[in-house]
């Protein structure tokens, strides 16, 4: 019986007296000094990065220096310029949902856009902040300025060899061959219980040789000396570390190298932005990402939300991340789009997209609006993106009634989507499925 | 007041470390976690309503500093260089092997592992399991639901 063996099995794990009664003397001593505690906290200012001193960039070999003290993040200019568009259920009318209307284009036919929403984090998607301004991402476009019509776009498989050809790519560009690096191939096995299909299981090999008949390629892996790249097929993305020497005189944002390393992979006007949320500790984190910066408006946003690059850093190391989104994605139709007057008067007709386990209520206040496009659906049978990728009106909903468990100072806003797109021209399953 | 601590320490640690297992995955980060959990209470100006109350309190707030502490090694990315996103896949356990039951629920997503926890370890009733992780009952059903099924996929047994 599953409950019978599972409580046998945790019955046996217990944290010792000695670590009780070690925890009780902490509170206690705590509680006497939590008045001297409170005063030497201190004031919760802006974050500045602490320097760091970054090499240059020596033409297509592209050498980063990393030094091992600090990082230096300059925010773009435009974030100390946003103010907040407020919203609020009582600056709109029901008349607003009952005015969506065809844009006059023939209805065309509906499409399967199967999204949902990862349940993990904090339970739902949920950003903590000191202010909103430090979610700004410096869109192409505001969600205001939509209108007309908006791309929806196709997701196209990435075959092996298009990514054996990437990963030399890649490599090169960081002076580095993949002929020289270390392979290892994962598979992707399915099993099938009663010829139903049961899931699937991950071989590992040296060369590139499936397992059995049915298997998939996951992911192929290249060491080289200081780093690793991977890349992953079906979820359109490669995973570069790379590891640096000793610092060079130059100082450089982290933004600015990582634009530049972009150019070297075939980006035309590659465009940085970077925001920052909190844990539920105060403790920040900074997102970075580059995006190619060209196209007509959907393209822009388009690339803005997903074909981008993303750059983190290892503080206590001399290595820095790369996640690379790959545009494996062709253009699909013209489709008519909403307003996001028309998307905010879906949102409080109760029209919407959210894993947030409360409704919206006409007290919540949407603080602000972006215009992004979400991934298509991954298949977890085929490990392949499938469908299509259609823009959203992103809400930002402050958290009303704010629980104990928001660190004092901060305030968490939680995100409710509607689709961009017409109605009339979408149809949508009840399970939606979304990788960001 | 110290007796109050020593109650809610004695009450609650293993309970609390039990949970803290399905997230951390080693003792020591979640002993760490239990005793921040703890600490969490000094900076809580209010009284509990219920007994009910305090331990709802207690796991919100043990699952969120659990939650953080995996934000926080996902975020920093502070990781070993053998890091791989999970692909989407199950085990097979292989025949004539015993699986270990807390494994497989380890291995669920952190909300249905954590109802799983609530509802087959402690005995809480569904509406209290929806106001420990603030969630609707429906939802946490959904969640045992969906972890039933997965559960019966990988130990391969009906419960």
């Amino acid at each position: 019986m599953f409950k019978d063996v599972y409580q046998k099995e945790l019955d046996s794990l217990h944290v010792s007296d000695s670590f009780k009664k070690s925890v009780i003397d902490q509170l206690q001593a705590a509680r006497t000094d939590s008045k001297q505690i409170r005063e030497k906290e201190p004031e919760y200012n802006r974050i500045y990065f602490p320097k760091i001193k970054w090499g240059k960039i020596l033409a297509l070999t592209a050498v980063f220096a990393l030094s091992a003290l600090a990082l230096s993040a300059i925010l773009p200019k435009e974030n100390a310029q946003i103010t907040p568009q407020l919203y609020n259920s009582s600056g709109y009318t029901k008349a607003d949902a009952r005015d969506i209307s065809p844009m006059g284009v023939k209805a065309i036919s509906a499409m399967m856009v199967p999204y949902t929403f990862s349940q993990e984090g904090m339970g739902f998607e949920g950003y903590i902040v000191k202010d909103i301004s430090e979610l700004y991402k410096n869109p192409p476009a505001d969600a205001q300025s939509i209108s007309g019509s908006l791309k929806v776009y196709e997701s196209i498989p990435m075959s092996d060899q298009q990514t054996f050809a990437l990963a030399e790519s890649l490599l090169r560009s960081i002076g580095k061959d993949a002929e020289s690096a270390e392979k290892e191939y994962t598979w992707q096995v399915p099993i099938y219980h009663e010829d139903i299909w049961a899931g699937n299981v991950s071989r590992k090999t040296a060369e590139y040789i499936p397992p059995q008949e049915d298997s998939f390629l996951y992911s192929a892996s290249y060491t080289f000396d200081g780093g690793r790249l991977e890349v992953y097929p079906g979820r359109a993305r490669a995973h570069l570390i790379v590891s640096v020497p000793e610092d060079l005189p130059d100082d450089r944002s982290l933004l600015d190298w990582a634009k530049e390393f972009c150019k070297e992979l075939g980006l035309e006007k590659p465009e940085g932005y970077s925001y920052t949320d909190y844990t539920f500790s105060g403790e920040p984190h900074t997102s970075r990402y580059v995006y190619d910066n060209t196209g007509d408006t959907s393209d822009r946003l388009f690339a803005h939300s997903l074909t981008n690059i993303s750059i983190y850093e290892y503080p206590e190391s001399d290595k820095v991340g790369i996640w690379i989104n790959l545009p494996a994605y062709k253009y699909g139709r013209q489709m008519p789009a909403i307003t996001v007057n028309q998307a905010l008067g879906l949102l409080y007709s109760g029209d919407y997209y959210t894993n947030r386990p409360k409704d919206i209520t006409d007290e919540s206040t949407v603080v602000v609006a972006e215009l992004v496009y979400l991934d298509a659906c991954y298949d977890v049978k085929t490990c392949q993106k499938s469908g299509y990728s259609i823009p959203f009106y992103k809400f930002y909903v402050q958290l009303e009634n704010q629980d104990d468990l928001t660190p004092e100072g901060f305030v968490t806003y939680c995100t409710y989507y509607v689709p961009a797109i017409h109605p009339d021209n979408l149809q949508i399953s009840d399970e939606l499925s979304v990788y960001n | 007041m110290k007796d109050d601590f020593e109650r809610i320490v004695y009450e609650y640690s293993d309970n609390l470390f039990r949970l803290c297992m399905h997230y951390t995955k080693n003792t020591a980060d979640a002993e760490d976690t239990v005793q921040q959990t703890f600490l969490k209470l000094l900076e809580r100006n209010q009284p509990f309503e219920t007994p009910e109350h305090e331990k709802a309190w207690l796991i919100r707030v043990c699952i969120n500093l659990c939650k953080d502490h995996l934000k926080s090694s996902w975020s920093k990315k502070v990781v070993s260089e053998n890091f791989l996103p999970p692909p989407a896949h199950t085990e097979e356990i292989p025949d004539g092997t015993a699986p270990m039951i807390l494994d497989c629920v380890r291995r669920l997503p952190d909300n249905q592992k954590t109802a799983v926890y609530l509802f087959y370890y402690m005995d809480m009733p569904v509406s209290r399991i929806a106001r420990a992780m603030n969630a609707k009952q429906n939802t946490v059903l959904s969640w045992l639901r969906r972890a039933r099924k997965t559960l019966a996929k990988t130990i391969k047994e009906e419960f």
